[in-house]
């Protein structure tokens, strides 16, 4: 704090002296003179005549009747806020957080609270308790809320940990504080800043654009060097309301920009900026408000920028640079929960360089170390991006390999092994390549029989100890209790012995194989010997069977086609063949060769994206569906000979759409046979919404992981023609049922067996209870549509679910082909409004239901066929978590027959 | 009828109406349900399902009656809260003073939902509850913006 500045006081009540001396000290080192007050008494004269405007406490000093010390202390003092401090163990903790939430305590903290985060609470207090001071003028403009809750962003902001957090509060709080269409929060991360944006509503991108150059240009005057709008990182987690259409700028007059730049004694940390309306009256502008608003954002964001910096460091080894055995025991417990709640597998490994001690004597510790960091960052180097390396101590590295059982995590860990084992780690001047063996001992569940996290641990490292004293150089699984771990060996191909388990349904149905791109070989009918989410196991076969070769299979009942690639082959006892098919994501096509274009049938596709991941993952589909594509880069120049109206589809993200493929877009027919598909990169389902709306797309898929099997079964939907259905969604139907429901009937038992499927392919609970409202949405949709002249009966509709163990596809058919496409994309813009939270008119229930049944699916498929059918798809994936699934976009196709 | 009624009278004479069923296009509120008296308790825990009908009979019924009148709820359940935090004001004035909350127990592998009162929760975060069979500490089995609406309507009043 500048000495300049006239010193902050507490009053620091200490009844008997010397006993709160520590927090005296907490006070002092935060910045503040601490004045003690021996008596209650004195604490409430000290408050209430005006010197300090903060006082702080013990909990434990309050005692007995700490709720009428509290009334007497507010009472005498009733501007002044109250830190008070408590034991972390104390089981008085309960009632001191009731009286904190009834605001009788302004802020309740630990007493191990570090003092970085102790002197930000000291701050908060302080300018809360100014603005108290200072209420009259504040009162006046807004007597009902806005004092209350500039008073409750102070204790709000002091409970959040993150950066993302913090703003997602700021946000919560801010709305019910101003009316605001746009908020943006500039934080500084490293050289750059990073751009957090929240909307009320949608606006024009122009609008949006301008705010951040605007901000942009503040910026640059305070950090003294220019800040670039292009250079920023943009957050991308927050979901925003959506581009108003283009063209639409009646709503820039509207708002007007205010722009706080975010000082602190030691510099810029930030700056934050909104767009208010314009045509607030002057008396009610709340830009003092937001000042105060900025100013205690200040201070929060410092506090959680460092808190993240610690978090991040805590979680890190120094010297290895992998993550530390804090990090590996938190997300061992996590992994560990997740495992035995959903009957998952998980392996856990121990690794440690044998003989280190020598090796370190030899050739030092410094050499030793080295070799250390180059073994962790190997390791690193082979695993997936889903298992987890930490150094636990001294040369013992683990590894946690979720969703993989025993053979398969002995498998890894021995090619690992073997890799370490054969190359030199290091080469160093002195001493030439360096080399090392490791041994391993792997644990996992459930086939250890352990019952919590720190015993799988314990039991990998009894493994590892016994392939210590079994020679080193080896890796050893842990067996059940009371017998010994076995030694692993790598069988066969290793591909082979290490694909991940996925539990296997044994099952007998006839399927077709077509080796591809040479169909030389011809359609083979086989059987199915089981089946998984992850292939499926085929026997009868001849020849047919290639190693490493593509291949489709067929699975008739399911009406689809999967893209296969044979992982292993086996002679069966009656001589016939036995394969093992992995399903592949159409990344792998890389590896066949080039369509050629007498197959392509003629189709064109334009594909413009910005993003080479996503653009080479669009041309591989394209490529499997034998679709000749012209791939744009955003901005790129357009081909001249390109003609929009000549192509099957048009593939591109919201960037792609800007420039002149907006505007080709724009003139084209209505009724063009052009099927435009949206990649929303963004996550943000009511800005694609809008962008369907405004640019007439009708397909739209979530990027997220289950990008390509999405955009695969879109596109292979549009290319063929075939909408209607489930099955096209579905591996295989492994369990699937369905009812009738007409006008006035009940539905509960259609909605009770949903929730029993769902239940039985162990959808979680509370996504179940979503799905079940959105497929009740989905009924009345259908049944409300039913000719009024063919009485309340009419038609019933049929609805069908099914699941494949991967996702849950559940479709409502009618046929009263009453929808029209204009009331769907009417239903659908009405959605994207009351995303302002704001209550729908009667008429609105219709929205209402798109924007459920929005909120609780990851895909949301409408076929129609006007004057015939139509039919609603709802589908949740599965393999999802809780947080994901609530998280995520999802993906939204609207099929319609013209 | 879609909604059932129970009425029961506490100690000092405040009335608490506990409704079950659904909210949908079958119930209406305004027949279904006697108008309860000021500072009555509105028991929701018993409403299993609600859709996009039956939100606009249940905000037009709520708004009008606590316009006038102090009325509290209690027990909201799942499907309210998620509706509660896409509409703002979806329960008028009325002051929401538990809500249900999904926990999970990773020692039985169970799924409850226990009623929470609203002074116990804390910035987004749920409060810790234990198993009433086993006494472990269980799972907050939710998304920590489930609290949201309390905040944010709390703000406004």
């Amino acid at each position: 704090m500048p000495s300049s500045e006239p010193a902050l006081s507490a009053v620091v009540l200490d009844p008997q002296p010397g006993q709160a001396r520590r927090l005296e000290d907490s006070v002092r080192a935060a910045g503040f003179l601490a004045r003690p007050a021996l008596s209650l008494d004195d604490f409430c004269s000290a408050l209430g005549g005006g010197g300090s405007r903060v006082g702080v406490l013990a909990f434990e000093t309050l005692w007995p009747q700490p709720q009428e010390k509290l009334k007497a202390v507010r009472a005498a003092a009733r501007r002044a806020r109250l830190v008070v401090a408590h034991a972390d163990d104390s089981g008085r903790l309960r009632l001191g957080k009731r009286l904190w939430s009834s605001g009788a305590i302004d802020f309740f903290v630990p007493r191990s609270m570090p003092s970085a985060e102790f002197a930000e609470v000291m701050r908060q207090a302080d300018a809360d308790a100014l603005l108290a001071a200072e209420s009259p003028s504040g009162a006046a403009r807004d007597p009902a809320g806005l004092l209350k809750l500039l008073r409750g962003l102070s204790a709000s902001f002091a409970n959040q940990r993150t950066v993302a957090g913090l703003l997602r509060e700021l946000h919560v709080r801010l709305t019910s504080l101003v009316d605001y269409s746009l908020l943006q929060v500039f934080v500084p991360s490293g050289n750059d800043f990073t751009l957090f944006v929240f909307q009320t509503r949608p606006l024009a991108h122009e609008l949006v654009w301008r705010l951040v150059e605007q901000t942009c240009e503040v910026l640059s005057h305070h950090a003294g060097r220019p800040v670039k709008p292009e250079e920023l990182q943009i957050d991308d987690s927050t979901p925003v309301s959506g581009i108003a259409p283009e063209g639409d700028q009646a709503n820039a007059l509207e708002w007007r920009p205010v722009v706080f730049p975010m000082l602190a004694p030691n510099g810029l940390v930030g700056c934050m900026s909104l767009l208010v309306p314009s045509s607030q009256a002057e008396a009610s502008r709340p830009d003092d408000a937001l000042e105060f608003v900025s100013y205690q954002l200040a201070t929060a964001l410092g506090r959680v920028q460092l808190l993240e910096t610690a978090a991040r460091a805590s979680l890190v080894d120094s010297l290895t640079g992998c993550h530390n055995r804090r990090y590996f025991e938190q997300v061992l417990s996590s992994e560990w929960k997740r495992s035995t709640r959903y009957a998952l597998y998980l392996s856990v490994a121990v690794v440690d360089i044998d003989a280190f001690t020598q090796f370190n004597a030899i050739y030092g510790h410094q050499l030793g170390d080295e070799i250390l960091r180059q073994l962790a960052g190997f390791l690193a180097s082979q695993l997936r991006e889903t298992d987890h390396l930490a150094r636990l101590e001294g040369a013992q590295l683990a590894v946690l390999l979720p969703e993989t059982g025993a053979p398969e995590a002995s498998a890894v860990l021995e090619r690992l092994r073997i890799l370490v084992g054969s190359k030199a780690l290091l080469v160093n001047e002195q001493h030439g390549p360096l080399q090392i063996s490791v041994s391993a001992g792997v644990a996992s569940y459930p086939a250890c029989a352990v019952d919590s996290a720190e015993g799988l641990l314990e039991r990998a490292r009894t493994a590892l100890r016994t392939a210590k004293a079994a020679g080193r150089d080896r890796v050893c699984i842990a067996a059940l209790p009371g017998s010994e771990a076995v030694q692993a060996e790598l069988v066969g191909h290793s591909e082979t012995a290490e694909m991940r388990n996925f539990p296997r349904i044994p099952t007998r149905m006839n399927v077709r194989y077509l080796e591809v791109p040479d169909f030389e070989q011809g359609i083979a009918r086989v059987m199915t010997a089981d089946i998984s989410a992850g292939g499926v196991a085929l026997m009868g076969g001849s020849g047919q069977f290639k190693k490493n070769a593509f291949g489709l299979v067929f699975i008739e009942n399911a009406q689809k086609a999967m893209l296969t690639r044979v992982v292993w082959t086996a002679d069966g006892a009656d001589g016939s063949r036995r394969a093992g098919l992995r399903f592949v994501s159409v990344s792998e096509l890389d590896q066949m060769a080039d369509v050629p274009r007498d197959r392509t049938g003629g189709r064109r596709a334009l594909v413009v994206l910005p993003n080479d991941e996503i653009r080479l993952m669009v041309a591989r589909v394209l490529r499997a569906a034998q679709v000749q594509a012209t791939i744009l880069e955003e901005g790129e120049e357009w081909p001249a000979d390109l003609m929009l109206d000549q192509l099957a589809l048009v593939v591109a993200t919201q960037g792609g759409l800007r420039g002149p493929l907006a505007s080709k877009l724009q003139g084209m027919s209505e009724h063009a046979g052009t099927r435009v598909v949206l990649i929303n990169e963004s996550g943000d389902r009511r800005q694609a919404v809008t962008s369907i709306l405004s640019h007439r797309l009708r397909h739209l898929v979530a990027a997220d992981e289950a990008f390509d099997e999405a955009l695969f079964a879109t596109l292979n939907k549009l290319l063929l023609g075939e909408y209607f259905g489930i099955r096209k969604y579905l591996l295989w139907g492994s369990r699937s049922q369905s009812w009738t429901v007409s006008y006035g009937e009940d539905r509960s038992a259609v909605l009770e067996g949903v929730r029993q499927l769902a239940s039985e392919v162990r959808c979680h609970p509370r996504v179940t209870d979503l799905l079940v409202t959105a497929v009740d949405e989905m009924i009345i949709n259908a049944l409300y549509r039913a000719p009024p002249e063919s009485g309340a009966q009419g038609k019933p509709v049929a609805v069908e679910c099914g699941s494949d163990g991967r996702l849950l596809v559940v479709s409502v058919l009618d046929e009263h082909g009453r929808f029209k496409p204009s009331h769907l994309y009417a239903g659908l813009g009405r959605a994207l409004e009351n995303e302002r939270n704001t209550i729908p008119d009667d008429s609105d229930s219709a929205s209402l239901g798109f924007r459920i049944m929005l909120e609780a699916l990851s895909q949301l498929a409408i076929n129609v066929e006007p004057g015939r059918a139509t039919e609603i798809i709802g589908i949740v994936d599965l393999r999802k978590s809780l947080r994901e699934y609530r998280s995520s976009s999802p993906s939204v196709n609207l099929f319609t027959r013209e | 009828m879609a909604i059932e009624v129970t009425v029961e009278r506490s100690s000092e004479g405040t009335p608490t109406l506990t409704l079950a069923g659904s909210l949908d296009e079958h119930c209406n509120l305004g027949a279904d349900v006697a108008e309860p008296p000021a500072g009555a308790v509105l028991n929701l825990a018993g409403i299993r399902r609600i859709n996009s009908v039956g939100v606009l009979h249940w905000l037009k019924w709520i708004k009008a009656l606590t316009e006038v009148k102090e009325i509290w709820v209690d027990a909201v359940p799942y499907n309210l809260v998620v509706q509660a935090n896409h509409l703002v004001d979806f329960f008028g004035k009325a002051k929401v003073r538990s809500c249900l909350v999904p926990y999970y127990c990773p020692r039985c592998k169970t799924n409850v939902e226990r009623e929470v009162k609203v002074e116990e929760v804390g910035p987004s975060q749920a409060p810790v509850k234990r198993c009433e069979k086993c006494n472990t500490e269980m799972d907050f089995d939710e998304v920590d913006e489930y609290f949201a609406f309390l905040r944010r309507d709390d703000a406004l009043k």
